[in-house]
């Protein structure tokens, strides 16, 4: 982002020197200097530390005295027992979670907008963003409750006695539902946002001319919304391969490994419960490599659809 | 121009992260020649980062410890928690930010000696001598096998010793077994037997007759009127220390305790270690179990329910058959309709129980870092701890609040549950829970008959193992949880350790709840175990510390 927004003044004149441009303009640039400063602070120079990842980390030698051991941790990444499962559990995971979630704030953002009673429009609003605002500890014991067989909620409705925390194959769903309930709500103040600001006189055009409401969803909202869901998919791009650890981890059970096997939980395990933080180094840059390539063609792809709003 | 702009913010980036490497400044430390004592004894003044008990209110105000301190002439700044600790600690230690020292963290052999061995502990031998220790010395030189299992491979100690040899010599019986040696207790409900004129089963198979008759009966709903269909005929957790279903593979010849050494790792009488989770039998017990768990007879949210929902299911009274430490906790109002069930003979007649590692050494309890300057100060502080007294008084409360008078050979009375809640509004247990200090306490077994009585609650546990449960077991020696191990052995089992555990509990819970293993699962399984997660190299590790081990106790 900064990089685009350094470019942008060289592009406009051109017949000036850059600095004199500049001076004109001081108090911006050194507005800009916090953002940019911001950035280094905590997001670059912290990245010196995943050299430990080819190095045998130990804490009293510290991060320069420790040996150089090369690719030895990725060698044991790719050789461990579960290595093959837990890429492909993070990957199906948060694909899934991506093209179940995705859409339905767009789809209650535009249901919503249809409302004209705006007392109401507000209430439904509310109510659905609110499981936005629990922590996801305590969505965790919720589920644990509801899903119970003892006399949780779904068993009782279902009138069956089944122990879905121990079900591998319900795992995914239980993650994407829940997740779908806490935060589709606050998926669509974005949405919500921009289609407020569609001219009015669009929709009055459009029924003199006869259009139904679902020709004026699909010839004005939709298309004045496209930028804006663009935007948010390479967003959830970028973090495709985080899933929500807090979540898998509370939930995970010996039995439900078999889809709930997550780098990001592995990297939690074996770096801050086992201690070994070269290895969980390692593992974690693997991911965010995986995470950059997918960002990369993701964008690619979405360019393709709108122009304005890619990145790189 | 653009590239000037390029030139300024790759400065501004390499100066930053200049800035960044020369800001962690490098803590001071004190680091002192290996097998020399520090004669330093300017710091008086210490950090210490431990463990608590969440009844605790803390080690700043423990008489106790206070008393201590003003003895040895130094002040101690506690830093305790109760949740998280290892993981607060293993982010200290990578950072570099230690304390003076660790205090019940719970590091095993292995973290000990990598932390001594690159210097963040230091090595305490200098220090065992008179001079500076002579409670902790008089104690090692009666206790050659205490000090053996506190010296690592290196020859260095980096740990104080720790221990309750609270075992079945305690109250007077022949062997010593530790109160560890068998965790988990069955029991059944004798009440509901008694209503349905059956026995009290002795073989797995009767066993599942009386888990059938429970279930047909509904007799949480019929005896004790709770709910319609609301008896669960046996319920435990899974592969869970006191209160898992492991006892019962006991039909099959072993018993897989979780929480030990490595979960499945047996020492056989003519000395090779195994793993069970490889053997045949291993895989008869899973395959007959799982027809328990098709029938509905073992609850189904054993793979999810914690220890809490177990214990409230208990004291409902739905639960026919579980598994804990003893059996008022578990049953609450309804124990006196429970008895211990006996170990089951298995569908050929066999029954093995193998005890399980317990009341060893540890040296993981106290742990000097290098950021300490005065080693000496803090060692006087913590030789005290070693006076059987003392020793007392951190395990348990006070004297003058948690013991209350001596009997005529002036061994301490522990205060009794009434007499707590008269005086104090809580029980024994209660009140040991808000005075015990962890750390490096040694209770050797002669101190239960010199200097405190042993509690009831413990006395009458290890009464029933001893008469109960120990003529079940054939053979009462375990895999020694003091082994030592090398450096290269470490770093296999490092490297190996976790991920042979979790796949052996993943498929252990898979093949109970879904059926099986079929041959070629049980083919595949035994290739997974050999080639990707070590077994091989592990055995061969912990055959060769057993034998060192071993070798080492014949020569002293």
């Amino acid at each position: 982002m900064s990089r685009s927004k350094t470019k942008a003044p060289s592009k406009g004149g051109g017949e000036k020197p850059i600095l004199q441009r500049m001076g004109a303009y001081w108090q911006l640039y050194l507005m800009l200097l916090v953002p940019v400063i911001l950035t280094i602070v905590y997001k670059y120079i912290p990245m010196y530390g995943i050299q430990i990842a080819f190095r045998d980390y130990k804490s009293v030698r510290g991060m320069w005295g420790s040996d150089w051991v090369g690719l030895k941790w990725f060698i044991r990444f790719f050789s461990s027992p579960n290595c093959v499962r837990m890429i492909k559990n993070t990957i199906l995971l948060s694909f899934y979670s991506l093209l179940w979630s995705f859409p339905i704030p767009i789809i209650l953002a535009l249901m919503i907008n249809q409302l004209r009673f705006n007392k109401f429009k507000r209430t439904v609003q509310t109510v659905l963003y609110a499981p936005h605002f629990i922590s996801v500890m305590v969505v965790c014991g919720m589920l644990r409750v509801f899903l119970s067989p003892s006399g949780g909620l779904i068993n009782l409705i279902a009138g069956t006695s089944i122990d879905f925390l121990s079900e591998a194959a319900a795992f995914r769903t239980i993650y994407i539902a829940s997740g779908i309930w806490q935060d589709a709500g606050w998926g669509i103040i974005v949405y919500m946002a921009t289609l407020a600001n569609i001219d009015t006189s669009h929709y009055e055009a459009a029924k003199i001319d006869g259009a139904s409401m679902f020709q004026r969803i699909r010839y004005i909202d939709l298309p004045e919304l496209v930028p804006q869901i663009v935007l948010m998919l390479i967003m959830s791009a970028g973090s495709l391969m985080n899933v929500g650890f807090e979540k898998v981890f509370l939930l995970q059970t010996d039995l439900n490994k078999a889809t709930s096997d997550v780098i990001a939980v592995y990297v939690y395990q074996q770096g801050i419960e086992h201690a070994k933080y070269s290895y969980s180094t390692a593992v974690g840059l693997f991911n965010t490599i995986v995470n950059v390539i997918l960002l990369i063609v993701v964008n690619k792809i979405t360019s393709k659809i709108s122009e304005d709003v890619s990145f790189v | 121009m653009v590239k000037m702009w390029k030139r300024a913010l790759s400065c501004l980036l390499v100066g930053g992260l200049l800035a960044a490497m020369t800001a962690c400044s490098k803590q001071e430390q004190y680091n002192m020649e290996p097998g020399v004592a520090n004669t330093d004894t300017s710091q008086t003044e210490f950090t210490i980062m431990g463990a608590v008990s969440a009844l605790s209110k803390g080690y700043d105000n423990n008489e106790v410890l206070n008393k201590m301190q003003e003895e040895a002439g130094i002040k101690i700044n506690w830093n305790v928690m109760s949740d998280s600790l290892s993981e607060q600690v293993n982010i200290r230690i990578a950072g570099r930010q230690l304390p003076d020292a660790f205090l019940a963290v719970g590091f095993n052999n292995y973290d000990i000696t990598t932390y001594g061995s690159d210097g963040a502990f230091i090595d305490l031998t200098p220090y065992l001598t008179e001079e500076y220790m002579p409670n902790l010395t008089k104690i090692l030189e009666e206790n050659p096998d205490i000090k053996s299992a506190i010296t690592m491979s290196d020859g260095g100690i980096y740990g104080l010793p720790a221990g309750e040899k609270m075992g079945t010599a305690g109250i007077g019986a022949e062997e010593d077994y530790s109160i560890y040696t068998i965790p988990q207790f069955s029991m059944i409900n004798k009440a509901w037997l008694d209503e349905l004129g059956m026995e009290v089963p002795t073989t797995l198979d009767e066993l599942h007759e009386a888990l059938v008759a429970f279930q047909e009966h509904d007799m949480s709903a019929t005896y004790y009127g709770n709910a319609k269909g609301s008896t669960i005929p046996m319920s435990t957790g899974f592969d869970q220390w006191c209160w898992g279903q492991n006892i019962f593979y006991a039909g099959f010849g072993f018993t897989n305790w979780p929480n030990d050494v490595i979960n499945d790792l047996v020492l056989n009488p003519d000395g090779k270690v195994d793993f069970v989770c490889a053997s045949d039998n291993y895989r008869d017990a899973l395959t007959y179990f799982h027809d328990w768990y098709k029938e509905g007879l073992m609850d189904v949210e054993m793979f999810s329910q914690s220890d809490t929902q177990l214990i409230s299911k208990c004291s409902q009274g739905y639960v026919g058959v579980s598994t804990w430490w003893y059996i008022e906790e578990l049953m609450g109002e309804y124990a006196d309709d429970y008895v211990f069930l006996p170990i089951l003979d298995g569908p050929d007649g066999t029954h093995n129980v193998t005890v399980r590692t317990g009341g060893g050494t540890n040296s993981g309890s106290l742990s000097i870092t290098s950021a300490c300057k005065s080693p000496a100060n803090l060692l006087k502080f913590f030789d005290q701890w070693y006076e059987p007294e003392n020793v007392m008084q951190l395990q348990y409360g006070p004297i003058g609040t948690y013991f209350v008078d001596q009997d005529e050979n002036g061994v301490w009375n522990s205060i009794s549950d009434d007499e707590a809640k008269e005086k104090f509004g809580k029980s024994a247990g209660e009140l040991k829970g808000e005075y015990e200090v962890y750390g490096p306490k040694l209770i050797l077994s002669d101190y239960y008959n010199t200097t405190f009585k042993m509690e009831d609650r413990a006395i009458e546990r290890l009464t029933d193992l001893y008469e109960f449960w120990m003529p079940y077991v054939d053979n009462p020696i375990t895999y020694p949880v003091d082994c030592v191990y090398t450096e290269e052995e470490l770093d296999v089992i490092d490297r190996y350790k976790a991920d042979f555990e979790s796949a052996v509990s993943e498929q252990e819970g898979l093949w109970l709840k879904e059926g099986g293993p079929t041959d070629a699962e049980w083919e595949s399984y035994l290739k997974l175990l050999k080639e990707k997660c070590g077994m091989e190299e592990l055995l061969k590790v912990y055959q060769g510390a057993y034998d060192r081990y071993m070798e080492a106790k014949e020569s002293q």
